[in-house]
């Protein structure tokens, strides 16, 4: 399979000649400029392995994040080989995948990446004085190179799959704007806001510690490994990476039969089950967790709850950019910042029955329930902070070493969204803001007025919430002995947990009385 | 919460119990509210509730602003009915259905859904009507399929008894090929059958439309006539509003003629239309002028 692959692939390549001259000069072009990538690559590559080893280490890791992002925001891979073409053909997709990643190194981007490494490769031989060590460092190379294509393809079908159904392409923009935040965000938590370009003394320790742990950078650690004569870590990177090319295929694989099986006029059997996606299929089926996943849904497919939502979330943006320059990122405290991501999130229910707009009678004509209906609603807030705020605690105690930190900001945060959430439920009973169809006028969306007012409001109650949290911060931040500080979290949760509860109790019985005028109030068209 | 109450055992004199078109097997046949000696023959307007009022509404009032939408409105409808509110637009039909079913506070009056009061005890009551509104603001951006499923779970209705009716309904209803399109993606028509499917799913006894017919293509218009026979042929109450006389007076046998906020003229279709036609009446009722002799005397005659 795989030898019939590559025979097709370069067949298809030679053919490039004989299809005029556009096509040949095209490729000529191509493999021209592959060359002399791939020449700069191995000279650079063999010179910085016994040099500035930071450079090997972001040199590979850039190469994997480009041979993921490449195809994936210009949406080519290898155009000689669809994978859609073989759709017809009564094959397996494990056999497949394999090859297809066999035909991808045989390309101009697939072997111009195993010269370039190759460099790293003689020079780790070349460092270690043995030609064993060399030999190691080889197959290293070679399984980056393998893991880069493979990485690539499964990530583009995957990417295919996903984007060919209008939810997709929803998610897709929706991601693009998180990409282009984080990209944003990178530099300024790595180098702590420090001015970072500084002539020649540009310090790429921190990013590199971190571009280690990437496959490209297990590619990287396996060289140097090598140069050092340490093969046995060598070898066990080498192990590693070809742990990651498998996953890169069975994710291929699963990907192609998605593929395979959504292309054939869109057949419309489903699971019974709808409504609740695959990933939340676990949670019991009620009224309140149905208000999740419908709220979690209209999150990714209604561009006026997303815009809102993440309009919130971008509270983010200023505490960054203030937190940054200070060095907050960089003391022992950093974990607690992860907290404040708890506020944003805990704000995204605080308009929760306007966001629903007029379509919020279904609910009321069903006998309200607003008890579910807002526990409904937190759960989807909570299902999306947590992994969120876990991995931003995570990474803030990885980045300052500041790990003793780490239950303290994780229970904080925990407590942060119970009081937000209860302040947020009660907020959006009793102040709800009309969000219109197409509204980008936020003061402008109700026609008595009372949507103004109820925004200038909600300012208020953003600092009173403000208010209510600092008794939880303070302690955590001050308590003298570090030990007493994880105490103090859980007293400040305990205390979270009773002042959220008590605030959702009082919204549920102001939302027995009010249905009908709430129903009222977030209808943008009556006003 | 598809249980009900327990109440007193049926008459024989009264209809079989409601069903709407999907079976409902978790709940028992449906008695009335109160035993009953009254002859079967239904009241007009005015009168104290009864048992074989499905619905009654006494001097309801709305004002929005300076307008009186809804004055002092009087509304009987005969459980089992297929109930006509005949108006012309602005004559408060909308504002009327979305009091009773307690989706609009009323400024004064009161409404009784067999027997309950809609505005004391709104859960008991939700869980026996359906509503059809005049604009269809969904949730469209839930798939056809999804949008039930959700209506069902709000409704506490056990989930795979939701999946079982809203295949059926879907069926029904000739939205399987596109259940799984999203609703805002629906035509009008669709939308308007996904959600009297959402109406019907926990199979209501009293059924409210706000202009069903209003912009349907024959076809689709079709099914829907046919479900909501089905559905008092089965003893449910529907009582949808319009203001096209020639439905009207083919489907209900019932009818209110509505006009400024206030109940004109109600009771059986052929005692209302009294020998004549329900459009001479209705115009005669609702007081439009007659156009005179010489007005627009020039429409028509300058073509040179
Ligand atoms: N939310 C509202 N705000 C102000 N006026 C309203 C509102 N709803 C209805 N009205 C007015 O009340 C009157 C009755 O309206 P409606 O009940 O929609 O009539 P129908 O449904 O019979 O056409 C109309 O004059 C309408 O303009
Ligand atoms: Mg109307």
């Amino acid at each position: 399979m795989a030898r019939l692959l590559v025979r097709l692939k370069l067949r298809l390549l030679g053919n490039r000649f004989h299809q005029g001259v556009q096509p040949a000069l095209g490729f000529t072009m191509a493999v021209i400029g592959g060359f002399l990538a791939a020449a700069f690559g191995f000279s650079a590559f063999n010179a910085t392995v016994d040099g500035d080893r930071d450079v090997v280490v972001l040199g590979m890791a850039l190469l994997w994040l480009g041979w993921i992002l490449v195809p994936a925001l210009t949406f080519t891979a290898d155009e000689t080989l669809d994978p859609r073409r073989f759709q017809l053909l009564p094959l397996r997709n494990r056999q497949l995948v394999v090859g297809l990643l066999a035909a991808g190194v045989v390309g101009v981007g697939g072997i111009a990446t195993l010269i370039a490494v190759s460099g790293a490769a003689v020079g780790a031989g070349r460092a270690a004085g043995q030609g064993i060590a060399g030999l190691v460092a080889l197959v290293v190379v070679v399984l980056l190179a393998v893991t880069c294509i493979a990485w690539s393809r499964a990530v583009l079908t995957l990417l295919a799959d996903v984007l060919a159904t209008r939810r997709g392409r929803e998610i897709g923009a929706a991601l693009g704007v998180l990409l282009l935040i984080a990209l944003w965000l990178t530099p300024q938590l790595l180098f702590g806001g420090s001015p970072m370009v500084d002539g020649a003394n540009l310090d790429l320790s921190a990013p590199a510690e971190l571009a280690r742990w990437s496959p490209g950078g297990l590619g990287a650690v396996g060289v140097l490994a090598a140069a050092d004569g340490r093969l046995v870590l060598a070898l066990a990177a080498a192990g590693g990476l070809l742990v990651l090319t498998v996953l890169a295929l069975l994710l291929w694989a699963f990907a192609l039969g998605r593929l395979a099986r959504r292309s054939p006029a869109r057949s419309t059997s489903r699971r019974s089950s709808a409504l609740y996606p695959a990933w939340l299929a676990w949670l019991p089926r009620s009224r309140a967790t149905a208000v999740a996943v419908r709220f979690l849904r209209s999150l990714v497919r209604d561009p006026r709850v997303r815009s809102q939502a993440l309009g919130q979330l971008f509270l983010v943006v200023p505490m960054v950019a203030v937190g940054a320059p200070a060095g907050v990122f960089s003391s022992d405290y950093a974990p607690l910042l992860a907290a404040g991501l708890a506020f944003p999130f805990g704000l995204m229910a605080s308009n929760q029955f306007a966001l629903d707009g007029p379509a919020l009678w279904v609910h009321e004509v069903t006998g309200a329930d607003g008890h579910a209906d807002m526990r409904g609603r937190d759960l989807a807030v909570v299902l999306l902070a947590t992994p969120v705020i876990v991995v931003a605690a995570v990474a803030l105690a990885a980045v300052s070493g500041g790990w003793s930190m780490l239950p303290a900001a994780l229970l904080l945060a925990a407590g942060v969204l119970v009081l937000v959430l209860g302040a947020s439920n009660l907020s959006s009973v009793l102040l709800p803001v009309p969000v219109p169809e197409r509204g980008d006028n936020l003061f402008g969306t109700s026609a008595s007025g009372q949507g103004c007012i109820n925004t200038a409001l909600l300012l208020v109650v953003y600092a009173v919430v403000a208010a209510l949290i600092t008794p939880m911060i303070l302690p955590v931040v001050l308590v003298e002995p570090v030990g007493w500080r994880t105490f103090a979290a859980v007293l400040g949760l305990g205390y979270a947990i009773l002042g959220g509860w008590l605030l959702t109790r009082a919204a549920a019985a102001s939302l027995r009385t009010r249905g009908p005028d709430l129903l009222q109030a977030v209808d943008w068209r009556r006003g | 919460m598809s249980a009900e109450p327990p109440q007193p055992p049926q008459p024989p004199a009264e209809p079989p119990p409601p069903n709407a078109p999907p079976q409902r097997p978790d709940v028992p046949p449906q008695p009335p509210g109160a035993p009953l000696d009254a002859p079967p023959e239904p009241p007009r307007a005015a009168g104290p509730a009864r048992a074989d009022v499905a619905v009654s509404a006494r001097s309801l009032t709305k004002r929005f602003g300076a307008t009186v939408a809804v004055d002092g409105l009087h509304l009987d409808v005969p459980r089992g009915a297929f109930f006509g509110l005949l108006g012309p637009n602005g004559a408060g039909k909308t504002t009327t259905l979305r009091m009773v079913t307690g989706l609009l506070r009323p400024d004064a009056g009161q409404v009784l859904l067999e027997g309950v009061d809609v505005w004391e005890d709104p859960p008991r009551v939700k869980d026996r009507i359906g509503v059809l509104p005049e604009d269809l603001q969904l949730f469209d951006r839930l798939r056809g399929r999804e949008l039930l499923t959700y209506t069902g779970l709000l409704r506490g209705l056990d989930a795979e008894v939701v999946e079982d009716r809203a295949g059926q309904l879907l069926d029904v209803f000739d939205l399987t090929s596109s259940q799984d399109e999203m609703v805002v993606d629906y035509s009008h028509g669709m939308r308007k059958k996904v959600a009297l499917a959402a109406a019907l799913l926990h199979s209501p006894r009293v059924l409210f439309l706000d202009e069903p017919f209003e912009a349907i293509d024959p076809v689709s218009g079709r099914t829907i006539r046919t479900v909501l026979q089905r559905f008092t042929a089965d003893g449910g109450t529907v009582v949808l509003s319009s203001h096209v006389m020639a439905l009207v007076e083919q489907l209900c046998d019932h009818v209110a003629i509505v006009a400024h906020g206030q109940v004109v003229d109600a009771g059986p279709l052929a005692e209302v239309a009294g020998g004549g036609s329900l459009e001479d009446r209705f115009v005669h009722l609702v007081g439009a002028r007659e156009v005179g002799e010489g007005a627009l005397a020039w429409l028509g005659s300058s073509s040179d």
